[in-house]
């Protein structure tokens, strides 16, 4: 369970932080906010990552956290208007796939 | 676009790889050693965390000249095969044994990710490799 909730924390933290550089590319003061934002997201997305690695190995860790992109593709759909074509569909199936045949298959184990 | 600098691309790789195996060796010796005292506080002054930083800050650097070589619709998929690199790396420097589902579920993840960070509309997640000091890579 707590493992759960790790995971949840790094997707939120990561995905937040990725959304914030992608805002940060003013030139000017306008910027500032978003890279502190996005690097304190970093440290925290950083620590729980450095906590999921303490409790699992990282060859089940790493290809669980290929969660990431689907929730940056997700949120950029949903705040960022980006556009989520069938071949990105696809690749989100395909990771959230591979994701369930290691829940399967030991890795769900953890939990 | 003239040919593909996989010499830079293979050491981009290699540092991915050597970032997470220095992150896990960070989180395991903190979580051994935890007796009282905090995780997150033993793992900030253990040397294997600031290398993998050291890493990451590396691979920024590195990224931006093969993006100056190569298409990042051709260098960022690609980057996604130090998923499976990443299991023989913790096959063989950690003594994991990952099995073959495993290995199933890393392959389709990296598939999952070439084509989530191919697609022609790409503008693509910062980052190619999670935990990576990672706000320009695109830049």
């Amino acid at each position: 369970m707590d493992i759960l909730f790790a995971f949840f924390f790094f997707s939120l933290s990561e995905t937040a932080e990725h959304l914030c550089f992608a805002r940060s590319n003013a030139a000017d003061a306008r910027a500032l906010p978003w890279i502190i934002g996005g690097s304190s997201l970093y440290l925290a997305s950083l620590a729980s990552w450095l906590w999921i690695l303490a409790h699992l190995p990282l060859s089940i860790a790493l290809p669980v956290s290929g969660l990431n992109y689907v929730t940056v593709a997700i949120a950029s759909r949903v705040l960022l208007n980006e556009r989520i074509d069938r071949r990105r569909a696809l690749g989100i199936a395909v990771i959230v796939a591979g994701v369930i045949v290691i829940g399967l298959t030991g890795g769900g184990a953890y939990l | 676009m003239s040919r593909f600098p996989w010499l830079r691309f293979s050491l981009l790789v290699l540092i991915d790889l050597a970032v997470w195996l220095l992150q896990k060796r960070a989180a395991a010796n903190s979580f051994a050693a935890e007796a009282g005292d905090s995780f997150f506080l033993h793992v900030l002054f253990d040397w294997n965390l600031w290398l993998a930083l050291v890493g990451a800050v590396a691979q920024l650097a590195l990224w931006r000249t093969v993006l100056q070589r190569a298409d990042l619709s051709a260098a960022f998929p690609l980057l996604s095969v130090s998923y499976p690199l990443a299991l023989l790396a913790s096959r063989f420097v950690l003594g994991e044994e990952p099995n073959v589902g495993t290995w199933c579920g890393a392959l389709l993840v990296m598939g999952g990710v070439m084509l989530l960070s191919s697609a022609e509309t790409a503008t693509a997640p910062h980052d190619a490799s999670r935990n990576n000091l990672n706000s320009d890579r695109t830049a």
